[in-house]
């Protein structure tokens, strides 16, 4: 804002909220509307007008022009942001689409693990995170986040509800596809003494990956899941395998 | 307990996300609620803005982010190579709604503390911004 | 990104040595991927690589480490360093590992790796190459 107009604010707000100018009120509000729209700019989104935004967030200015203190000595531009940006917030949060929720993000993930699966089909490759972000109708960054979302090894992981991956698998399942021999393998991944606490699924997977050079997607179409699942499959089983060998070596250096 | 992370990269604006996504790894290391995480990065965009927005003049330069990351409150320093927001003094018209000047007032509207400073004995200068965190439920 | 420079353009992020903060390397290698279009394999492989070095016992005298990652044309570069050289090559090597072993880890995951001896000690470095994409349209 200008010297100038920073005069002229004031003067406005002095016929408003003396005199009772509503035309006064109507105009500082006109004034104004730049900073909205360029606080409304930070937040858009791919789901969001440009438009919409500017609506809810001059809702936040009027408020901030009809709770202002002339005597208080800030300028209605200062006053008036974390209005705007409240008003913004809230829109978000009534909406339901703060990404930044841990809910939102586990859906998100949940929708992605299936968009990859669908992607890689009509791509005939692993979809980029754009395409992801352009088939899920978010951005790039929460793609990215909720891609992590799914990787976290809990005790929430395990348990079974609907949309769990690891509610409706048997650790068992895998073994009718075992190569035969297998188990008398001399290759190391048998003996590997920390792959002894994975399940046999695990094992397989780990043994694919890592000794049969197979990539992630040629695994899930081996197994018959889906990509995500594989590489959470993967890093479960290698942060178990890790636990196992600091057990195995403090027991030794104990024994 | 503090314990610090930095990041650094190259003035351009394609890059500035990687300021955003530091947060959202640290959100899952720390609990930080969601209304604070959205404050910080929106802080963290205006702040790595403003300093890649004033590169242009320079080839190459790098942003350099330090995360402080406490029991209840980031602290967020962001240093360039240019004039930061002083930038905004130079312009011709004073004070006007640049986006310099709105991206300060945004950083002051939604941190805790702000300071801003030169960097000693050469260019550049920085940003600082402390926010509490931890007081919603994560 | 232009990819079409001649110098890689460098990304850096210096972390703790902490389990707790190995996500924080991995969300930002994954987006300085996504911003070179890698796939959600490979994204997928290289971040996994990060996460995996990282596991590993081998930060040297400091607590910090670095991550660092060079964007040339159609190749990421990502060094991690310093490490205790002789913690990283039994790793590598595989040498009183229970597990898997970072060196055939690495080889499914990373095109290429090496060592690099710096000023402040000795660096991983791990190159992941970007594929040309072919899109159905």
């Amino acid at each position: 804002m200008t010297g100038q107009h920073d005069v002229e604010t004031r003067e406005l707000l002095r016929a408003y909220h003396e005199h009772g100018d509503a035309r006064a009120r109507e105009r500082v509000v006109e004034l104004h509307l730049p900073l909205v729209r360029a606080l409304a700019r930070r937040y858009v989104g791919r789901n969001e007008q440009l438009d919409d935004l500017v609506q809810v967030g001059s809702i936040g200015l009027i408020k901030a022009v009809d709770r202002f203190e002339l005597d208080r000595g800030v300028e209605l531009t200062t006053y008036a942001i974390p209005t705007i940006i409240g008003e913004l917030k809230r829109h978000f949060r009534d909406k339901g689409w703060s990404v930044h929720v841990p809910r939102r993000l586990k859906e998100l993930s949940l929708r992605l693990s299936q968009l990859v699966e669908d992607l890689s089909a009509t791509l005939g490759r692993s979809p980029t995170v754009a395409e992801l972000a352009e088939a899920a109708g978010t951005d790039e960054e929460h793609v990215l986040e909720a891609l992590e979302i799914g990787q976290a090894y809990s005790a929430l992981s395990l348990s079974s509800g609907p949309g769990n991956e690891d509610a409706d698998t048997d650790p068992l399942r895998g073994l009718g596809t075992l190569e035969p021999g297998y188990e008398r393998s001399e290759d190391r991944a048998v003996l590997v003494p920390g792959l002894q606490v994975l399940d046999e699924r695990e094992r397989k997977i780990m043994h694919l990956r890592f000794f049969a050079g197979l990539t992630q997607s040629e695994i899930a179409a081996e197994m018959g899941i889906s990509q995500m699942h594989v590489s959470r499959l993967i890093r479960r089983s290698l942060e178990r395998m890790r636990e196992e060998i600091d057990v195995l070596r403090s027991s030794r250096r104990m024994g | 307990m503090t314990s610090m992370l930095r990041l650094t990269f190259p003035s351009r604006p394609e890059y500035v996300v990687l300021s955003r996504l530091v947060l959202s790894g640290l959100a899952r290391a720390q609990a930080i609620g969601p209304n604070e995480l959205g404050d910080l990065k929106l802080a963290v965009t205006e702040a790595s803005s403003n300093s890649v927005r004033h590169a242009y003049d320079r080839a190459g330069g790098t942003v350099e982010i330090v995360y402080e990351l406490g029991d209840s409150h980031i602290a967020i320093e962001v240093w360039d190579e240019g004039c930061g927001f002083d930038a905004r003094a130079s312009e011709p018209e004073p004070g006007a709604l640049d986006e310099g000047g709105l991206g300060l007032s945004i950083i002051h509207a939604v941190c805790d503390e702000t300071r801003l400073g030169r960097a000693s004995g050469g260019t550049g200068s920085w940003i600082r911004f402390v926010k509490r965190i931890g007081g919603e439920d994560a | 990104m232009d990819v079409g420079r001649q110098e890689p353009e460098i990304v850096t992020l210096t972390l703790p040595c902490e389990e707790r903060f190995i996500v924080v390397a991995r969300i930002v290698v994954g987006g300085l991927a996504a911003r070179l279009d890698l796939p959600y394999e490979h994204l997928d492989d290289l971040q996994l690589a990060a996460e995996a070095v990282l596991a590993e016992p081998l930060c040297a005298a400091a607590d910090d480490i670095t991550v660092e990652l060079a964007v040339a044309e159609r190749c990421i570069t990502m060094s991690i360093g310093p490490v205790s050289p002789d913690v990283i090559q039994s790793a590598l090597n595989g040498e009183h590992d229970e597990g898997i072993g970072l060196g055939i880890l690495l080889n499914a995951v990373v095109d290429g790796i090496g060592f690099d001896q710096r000023a402040d000690g000795a660096w991983l470095r791990m190159d992941k190459r970007v594929p040309a994409l072919q899109r159905n349209e």
